[in-house]
């Protein structure tokens, strides 16, 4: 979407945007949401003035570099504690609903 | 059963228990028998196991009768619920962990355990540590101490009010935003937040997880410092974690004001600041001033941006670390014709109001179109508060601020508005941004009777120069007392 980097929106589409992060909205919630966030969206506006430009970001506060070790098996005792918090679980395997349509 | 008096610090806790003169079964009967008399009103713990508590005790008697040493040995600890502590529940205060219980310990309840702490229960919480008072916990709010009406502060209310009032003599919680120093300001403890990578966070469940760091509350500086010691330190299992020695904080507490310099910004001083809280703080840069230190002021001219700069970046982290609660490998679920509607009813059911709008506004500040303008455009904020920390730290050795720019309010009284909450966060999330620590110090009491406080902000691995001050401080102020009642 051009433009769209350059600014700030000052609504967001709370159903569609609950649909991607996959949380079902009651009729009532999404009024509220709508309200609240359109406030807190409207609000975040202020980054547009921050004289950002050439900077570069900063994902975490300090300085990263990536950790390595050694690529070996080892043995873990949890698996047992992991079943028992499984919803559902069936020979080593946590089950769910079909993905696929079975017929 | 007449329980013995606890003392107020650690350290003469564990002189009494090296001595012999109290066991540690009877300083943790002590403590159960408090938390027993008062949880049902402050509503401070949501997990206790009485049994294993006293089983743990029991077995710090026996460590102690031969020999054992550890530095904490028989000292009990509350845990906030989203660290995890092996075979206990670890529910962040969700619906949606209802029955998870943790398969291992967190890094630093490991080192906790190995230094021979007991401990006492999990405290409550703001659900996935999202709020600053409290509220937003699937097992009721918490009440503080010192006016049941009021709230503790978030997110680690529960930790806060446990420490305040008595029903446990430390705790081990986090601070993403502000959550151990708010409510340690709201309560009148201490609350000590390290730099990011100071104390490993395996184990602490990820809300926001370049901000999210492991920390204490105490009833003095010297108790923080102690338990910082302890859980401190490099570890493996946390690609962020500091590799850099651990200094002996607790025994680098003593030392005087003279040629300290002591800034105080003045972006934190300004408008929207509660009149009392300011008058409050700036007793504390007088005190210090008579004392030797120098006070100057400095600028730190991108606080403006800081309140959403972090709420962009907590909530896209947030949406993302949020994502694995999905009804498919633990907590609750809500069965659905195929995954996508088993997620949906399960993420409906098991969140609270609060954690629902972060997980859409994080996911909106990342979705397509829009992360240019929303999550980079913060994390380059981000990089300005870093260099005015920097800037700031050139000119003075540590910082002193409000905690929060409001008194502690009552119950219900923001609920409904997220956005004022969430603006009164400004002195505490530029910390989390810039992964400086900072610790905060109760310093005086609000016309209502509650808890005010100071914090001392120091630059990255500054921990050992701002316990000192505060430390210092501290002695200056004299005891700070007990919530009335308690």
């Amino acid at each position: 979407m051009p433009g769209k980097e350059k600014e700030l929106a000052s609504k967001i589409d709370v159903a569609y945007v609950a649909e991607l992060a996959r949380l079902e909205l009651t009729p009532d919630e999404k009024k509220t949401f709508q309200r609240q966030l359109d406030e807190v969206v409207r609000y975040v506006r202020v980054l547009e003035e921050a004289p950002v430009e050439g900077l570069s970001p900063s994902p975490y506060p300090g300085d990263l570099s990536n950790v390595f070790r050694e690529d070996a098996v080892g043995t873990t005792d949890i698996q047992e504690a992991v079943a028992a918090n499984a919803p559902r679980w069936q020979n080593s395997l946590f089950i769910v609903p079909p993905i696929m349509d079975q017929s | 059963m007449a329980l013995p008096e606890i003392p107020a610090s650690l350290r003469d806790l564990r002189n009494l228990l090296l001595r012999g003169e109290i066991a540690c079964r009877d300083v943790a009967a002590a403590f159960l028998q408090r938390i027993e008399k008062h949880n049902a009103c402050l509503n401070a713990f949501v997990h206790l196991d009485a049994e294993k508590v006293m089983a743990q005790a029991e077995r710090a008697d026996e460590r102690l009768a031969s020999g054992g040493r550890e530095p904490l040995l028989g000292i009990p600890l509350a845990i906030k619920d989203n660290l995890n502590v092996r075979g206990d529940p670890c529910t962040c205060a969700s619906r949606i962990l209802t029955g998870y219980v943790a398969p291992y310990d967190a890094t630093a309840v490991a080192r906790l355990r190995k230094a021979g702490a007991v401990f006492l229960g999990r405290t409550n919480m703001d659900e996935f540590a999202m709020g600053s008072s409290n509220e937003n916990s699937a097992f009721g709010p918490v009440r503080n101490p010192w006016n049941t009406d009021y709230v503790p502060g978030g997110s680690s209310g529960g930790a806060a009010a446990a420490v305040a009032a008595g029903l446990a003599p430390a705790a081990l919680a986090s601070d993403t935003g502000g959550s151990i120093r708010q409510p340690a300001a709201f309560c009148g403890c201490v609350g000590l937040k390290p730099t990011y990578g100071r104390v490993s966070r395996y184990g602490l469940t990820a809300y926001a997880s370049s901000m999210d760091q492991v920390g204490v509350l105490a009833q003095s500086v010297a108790d923080a410092a102690l338990l910082l010691e302890v859980i401190a330190g490099h570890d493996v299992m946390d690609g962020t974690s500091l590799r850099e020695e651990v200094p002996p904080y607790s025994e680098r507490l003593e030392g005087d004001l003279n040629g300290v310099r002591i800034g105080l910004p003045r972006e934190y001083y300004g408008e929207g600041l509660d009149k009392e809280v300011r008058e409050s703080v700036q007793g504390v840069a007088g005190l210090l001033a008579r004392e030797g230190a120098e006070v100057v002021e400095v600028d730190l001219p991108s606080t403006r941006y800081a309140v959403a700069a972090y709420y962009i970046i907590a909530t896209a982290e947030a949406s993302a670390n949020l994502a694995r609660y999905d009804g498919v490998r633990y907590g609750m679920r809500v069965e659905g014709a195929d995954p996508i509607e088993m997620y949906g009813r399960t993420r409906a059911k098991g969140f609270g109001p609060e954690v629902k709008r972060r997980i859409i506004l994080g996911t909106y500040a990342l979705s397509s179109g829009y992360y240019d303008a929303y999550y980079l455009r913060a994390t380059k904020v981000r990089t300005l508060i870093r260099k005015d920390f920097e800037e700031a730290f050139q000119r003075c050795e540590v910082l002193l601020t409000p905690v929060s720019p409001v008194k502690p309010f009552r119950l219900g009284e923001k609920i409904e508005d997220p956005l004022q909450l969430y603006l009164c966060d400004i002195y505490s999330v530029t910390a989390n941004l810039a992964g400086i620590c900072g610790i905060a110090v109760p310093c005086g009491l609000s016309r209502e009777g509650l808890p005010l406080g100071a914090q001392f902000l120091g630059p990255a691995l500054g921990e050992e120069r701002i316990l000192q001050i505060a430390h210092i401080y501290e002695a200056l102020r004299g005891p700070f007392g007990s919530p009335p009642g308690f």
